[in-house]
């Protein structure tokens, strides 16, 4: 189903992967299990030989979950609801849903009442990383899922799988590592759009499949073009929807050179260590990933981890990309921007919402901002 | 040797031709069916200058219409436009405001005409000449008039509803307690002015302010906007066309700059043709 993909049928498939994926389902027989952003660590989840999909909202309209979250409520959670009631149910058998910011905690609740005879797991891992009883906490959560997952599937795993599942995953998350190095170095071999759409999708894909098509790619890819006359940027936020924003990126030529997205770099630097026992891999991951932390934090992090991928990319700019109503983005936003205006680094905020049909003033804004930083 | 700028907006369309010093222009409404008009807009500009399309140099669009303008060589955003077109005006601009059909911008410029910040209203109706239309259309008077009308006011009513829609509710409820027109507008000018000033200060306001857009035509919403700010608003002698004259004068700008290189000019193959992605 996804072995044989060329980039073009990646960014047609990332669009709306949801029937591939239940088709793929029915075919192998195997459970589909959906998470939300940003710490279902699933690679315990395919150890036991069922799908992991990260929900990554829809732009359809909202239909239902206005009734549940209402309109001042996050974006994207209030669309990854709608997808669930509205258009995908259908897809997942169960859920594990990590509580990452204050619109997720308890989250879990409503899915669970709304989607009665599915199975609905939270994942807690600690967002304060620096506490020394944060480690123990991750370990604990990992077994704890484990437990679940064994007592829904009635299945045991053992190591011998786990090792395997991270693997898999570890491939994947290099193969994009290396497509998005040729993207920096040469972006009309790739363009922003086709990039961010194998890392969204290789989120939501049998990963040992795609691992193939993604080889394929990495192999073949060359040049389309000259790749003079592009910006490099610096894309930050946690999501960057609806995708006909990476078209407008494209058509003004910008260069994604780093970012600090779930469905980019933050996904790419997931990668677990191997060799050792594998769910204290998988607990020291949580902390070697990039920082993300929607509470409980300050944004000081935020915003030195932003400032150096800005100086180490020599990138021109910031795109940051803020989702209507994110509370943890709205905390943020604020602070970062002072602190980025101060250190004379040239930031644009896109206002972004799931339910955009129109881009023509995202479009206006952005073209706007970079004719005032490089000239017309 | 000429250059032109046109300013598709959501209202209206904008046409300046411009040889560096004379600007000729022409304003008309944008309609439903903009992409299709914008080159018969542009040929009425020429006549009315009496050159032929072969003359103009250089043309760029601009405004939310301008990726429909097959026959212009660039396009470039409004925020830029607006910003050349009032600094070529008025250099001591700092602060430019436009209010147009259906949204509103504050940009920040600095003494060579760059631009610093900018800020955009768009999903909200409420701060555009949208609102001042819907108001318009409930109390029965022509929209040229309301400004006059509103110097009128004994005092101004308060609106309590910035959203285009419970406003006119609210409007009409006043109307229906026997509240006084002149004093209902005089309210919707304030409520505007408020919103523009939120908007402003999202890019620190620095003077001198200049105004443009079709809410510059308003004399009403002009004092209440001097009365929210404190201090004098600028406006230009013709305040819709100054995206358009921006457009043209960037035209001209990259003209010279490839004279100056010895490089040849990239023009679109000339004709008036409509857009075919209609």
């Amino acid at each position: 189903m996804w072995e044989g993909l060329d980039i073009k049928e990646i960014v047609e498939m990332a669009k709306d992967p949801y029937p591939s994926i239940k088709e793929w389902a029915e075919r192998s027989g195997k459970k589909v299990v959906g998470s939300t952003f940003a710490d279902a660590p699933e690679e315990v989840i395919y150890a036991f030989g069922l799908l992991p999909v990260t929900i990554m909202g829809t732009t359809k309209p909202l239909k239902r979950a206005p009734s549940h979250l209402p309109d001042n409520a996050c974006s994207l959670a209030r669309s990854n609801l709608e997808l669930v009631l509205s258009y995908a149910g259908d897809v997942f058998h169960g859920f594990v849903l990590p509580q990452v910011c204050d619109t997720t905690q308890h989250l879990s609740d409503i899915w669970r009442i709304n989607l009665p005879g599915k199975y609905v797991e939270s994942y807690l891992a600690p967002r304060q990383v620096d506490r020394p009883s944060a480690r123990y906490w991750v370990k604990k959560e990992l077994e704890r899922l484990i437990d679940s997952l064994s007592n829904w599937t009635g299945m045991k795993i053992n190591d011998g799988e786990l090792v395997r599942s991270i693997a898999i995953h570890n491939e994947n998350k290099a193969l994009l590592k290396e497509l998005y190095e040729l993207k920096k170095k040469n972006p009309s071999s790739l363009t922003n759009k086709e990039l961010f759409s194998m890392i969204k999708l290789s989120q939501q894909v049998d990963k040992e499949e795609f691992n193939r098509s993604l080889r394929r790619i990495r192999d073949t890819i060359k040049p389309r073009g000259d790749s003079d006359g592009f910006t490099d940027i610096v894309l930050a936020g946690i999501t960057c929807d609806p995708p006909e924003i990476y078209d407008l990126f494209d058509e003004i030529k910008l260069n994604v050179v780093g970012d600090t997205l779930l469905i980019g770099t933050r996904y790419i630097q997931g990668m677990v260590p191997e060799g050792g026992n594998p769910i204290d891999a998988l607990t020291e991951r949580h902390f070697k990933r990039g920082f993300f932390s929607p509470i409980h934090d300050d944004v000081f992090k935020n915003f030195e981890e932003m400032k150096t991928i800005y100086r180490e990319t020599g990138a021109k700019a910031i795109v940051y990309v803020h989702i209507e109503f994110c509370e943890s983005q709205e905390y943020d936003l604020p602070d970062l921007k002072k602190m980025i205006k101060k250190e004379g680094i040239p930031m644009h905020v896109l206002d972004t919402e799931y339910q955009t049909l129109s881009l023509s003033h995202v479009r206006t804004r952005l073209q706007a901002f970079f004719e005032s930083l490089k000239g017309v | 040797m000429y250059f032109a700028g046109i300013d598709i907006g959501s209202t209206m369309t904008k046409v300046v031709i411009y040889n560096g010093g004379e600007v000729t222009h022409l304003i008309g409404p944008t309609g439903p069916e903009h992409r299709r008009l914008a080159n018969r807009v542009m040929e009425e500009a020429l006549n009315k200058k009496g050159i032929s399309l072969d003359e103009v140099e250089y043309i760029v669009a601009t405004g939310y219409g301008r990726i429909n303008v097959p026959f212009a060589e660039k396009q470039v955003t409004e925020i830029t436009c607006h910003a050349k077109g009032v600094w070529s005006l008025i250099p001591e601009a700092r602060t430019i405001i436009d209010i147009g059909g259906q949204d509103s911008k504050a940009i920040r410029i600095n003494e060579t005409g760059k631009i610093i910040s900018f800020a955009m209203n768009d999903k909200c109706a409420a701060g555009t000449g949208r609102f001042l239309e819907v108001i318009s259309e409930a109390l029965g008077i022509p929209l040229n008039s309301i400004g006059e009308v509103s110097l009128k006011a004994e005092r101004s009513t308060p609106i309590g509803n910035t959203c285009t829609v419970f406003a006119e509710q609210e409007v009409i409820s006043s109307l229906a307690s026997g509240e006084k027109v002149e004093n209902l507008i005089s309210g919707i000018h304030d409520a505007i002015a408020a919103r523009i000033y939120a908007l402003s200060n999202k890019i620190k306001i620095e003077r001198e302010i200049v105004i443009t857009g079709g809410g510059a035509k308003n004399i009403g919403l002009i004092k209440a906007l001097e009365k929210r700010f404190k201090t004098t608003i600028l406006v230009p002698p013709e305040p819709l066309i100054t995206g358009a004259l921006g457009a043209a004068i960037i035209g001209k700008e990259i003209c010279e700059s490839s004279f100056a290189k010895g490089e040849i000019i990239k023009r679109k193959r000339r004709g008036l043709s409509e857009a075919t992605f209609y």
